[in-house]
């Protein structure tokens, strides 16, 4: 029986399950841009995610360099088809690549629970210098109003409006992976992903 | 990140790409994480702000306000805040015969925001839905360069004015408090006026809520 990762160009090989965990995370935040919707995104990047293995595995995906646009088409197709139906679709035909999936590195917004990510929010409003920066950023993010229409509100310029939504931006990443490192912290010592792991399709024995 | 990734995600993120430059910097985005997790918090920006906005109560409402501080419910969020802290801080003391503008005890809960809003013309009165149960957070502009206590007077017709004097927020905004059921039906001129200075005066439409 042959490893998973015996060498045939972007066929079940490690290198090509890699070159797909690299792009989860842009997976994952393209998904939510679209879906708006944490749980959503979840089960979405999974779907898109095994969707896109299979078709390495089953040969339709022979170009490393195709990747990236074969997967972003996927998470659009997947978005489309989520916003048609109330639930999208489960991949539990796939226990091994479930277990790879659970044992990946997971992105800094994936280690936040809802309440979290509120409390970061706010910490990220009250954190703002003055309360002109906070009225802008509620006003884009929460009552989702146009650019150009709270420059003219505020009376500010292109720059000191990017300047106030980049610095919130900036800072909510930071925390976000204040808190993703904090939970590594919590449970130093746990293994590494096994990776390459074998399929159990047999596609690429 | 270089200056182009941060031109690019900004740039992306604001819906300023068209298409074909869209789905590039998506792609670019699949090949980088540092890039995705950029992008993440700003869609975690968004969920987390609407979700405490959601949790303290209305779409507009102070998302910071969750951990206790004073919120009174507006539909004009940028002007909400400094508005509900001036409230809070009793700016509002009524002087004239017959009716007054007065602080209610409780503010906070139950309030409802009338905004006069400068940037319509002053000739276009700006309506408003007023409940008779609730009281009412009064915000109107001072246009005064120079730091000043406002005079600010509410008139509606067969009706003793409402009077008092506020100090104009750095927003250049006097907040004022009016009573439950102090505003009736119909139009009313709120006059704003400096010193010696001239008035100025913004009509409003006073709608009862239904």
């Amino acid at each position: 029986m042959a490893d998973a990762d015996t060498e045939s160009p972007m066929q079940g090989s490690g290198a090509s399950f890699d070159a797909l965990m690299r792009c989860v995370p842009g997976l994952r935040a393209l998904l939510l841009r679209m879906t708006r919707d944490v749980e959503a995104t979840n089960d979405l990047a999974q779907e898109v995610t095994f969707a896109a293995w299979q078709a390495i595995q089953a040969g339709r995906l022979r170009d490393a360099a195709a990747l990236p646009a074969y997967a972003l088409q996927c998470a659009r197709n997947a978005a489309l088809a989520h916003a048609r139906k109330p639930r999208p679709a489960t991949f539990d035909e796939l226990p091994e690549a479930e277990s790879a999936w659970a044992e990946r590195q997971p992105t800094p917004l994936e280690c936040c629970e809802e309440g979290e990510i509120r409390a970061l929010a706010r910490q990220v409003l009250a954190e703002l210098p003055t309360e002109r920066d906070r009225a802008l950023i509620r006003g884009f993010y929460v009552d989702g109003r146009g650019k150009p229409e709270l420059m003219a509100e505020f009376e500010l310029g292109k720059d000191q409006f990017d300047r106030v939504i980049s610095r919130a931006r900036g800072r909510m990443r930071e925390l976000m992976l204040e808190k993703l490192n904090a939970g590594k912290r919590a449970v130093g010592g746990s293994a590494a992903a096994p990776l390459p792991f074998r399929s159990n399709t047999g596609a690429s024995r | 990140m270089t200056a182009l990734d941060h031109y690019l995600l900004r740039a992306y993120l604001d819906g300023e790409l068209d298409a074909a430059a869209s789905e590039a910097f998506e792609l670019l985005l699949l090949e980088r994480p540092d890039l995705a997790e950029m992008v993440d918090a700003d869609s975690a920006l968004r969920l987390g702000l609407a979700s405490a906005a959601k949790a303290a109560g209305g779409s507009a409402a102070d998302p910071a306000a969750g951990a206790g501080a004073n919120v009174v419910p507006l539909h004009r969020p940028a002007r909400w805040a400094p508005l509900a802290m001036a409230a809070s801080l009793l700016l509002a003391v009524g002087v004239g015969g017959g009716w007054l503008l007065r602080v209610p005890p409780q503010v906070a809960g139950g309030a409802q925001l009338l905004y006069v809003d400068k940037t319509r013309s002053g000739d276009a009165a700006t309506a408003a839905r007023v409940g008779a149960t609730r009281p009412v957070v009064l915000m109107v502009p001072v246009a005064q360069l120079d730091a000043c206590e406002a005079r600010i007077e509410v008139q509606q017709p067969g009706r003793a004015p409402l009077v008092t004097t506020a100090v104009p927020d750095e927003y250049g905004y006097a907040s004022v408090v009016i009573a439950a059921g102090a505003l009736q039906g119909g139009q009313a001129l709120v006059r704003v006026s400096c010193g010696d200075g001239a008035a100025a005066e913004y009509p409003i439409e006073i709608k009862p809520a239904s």
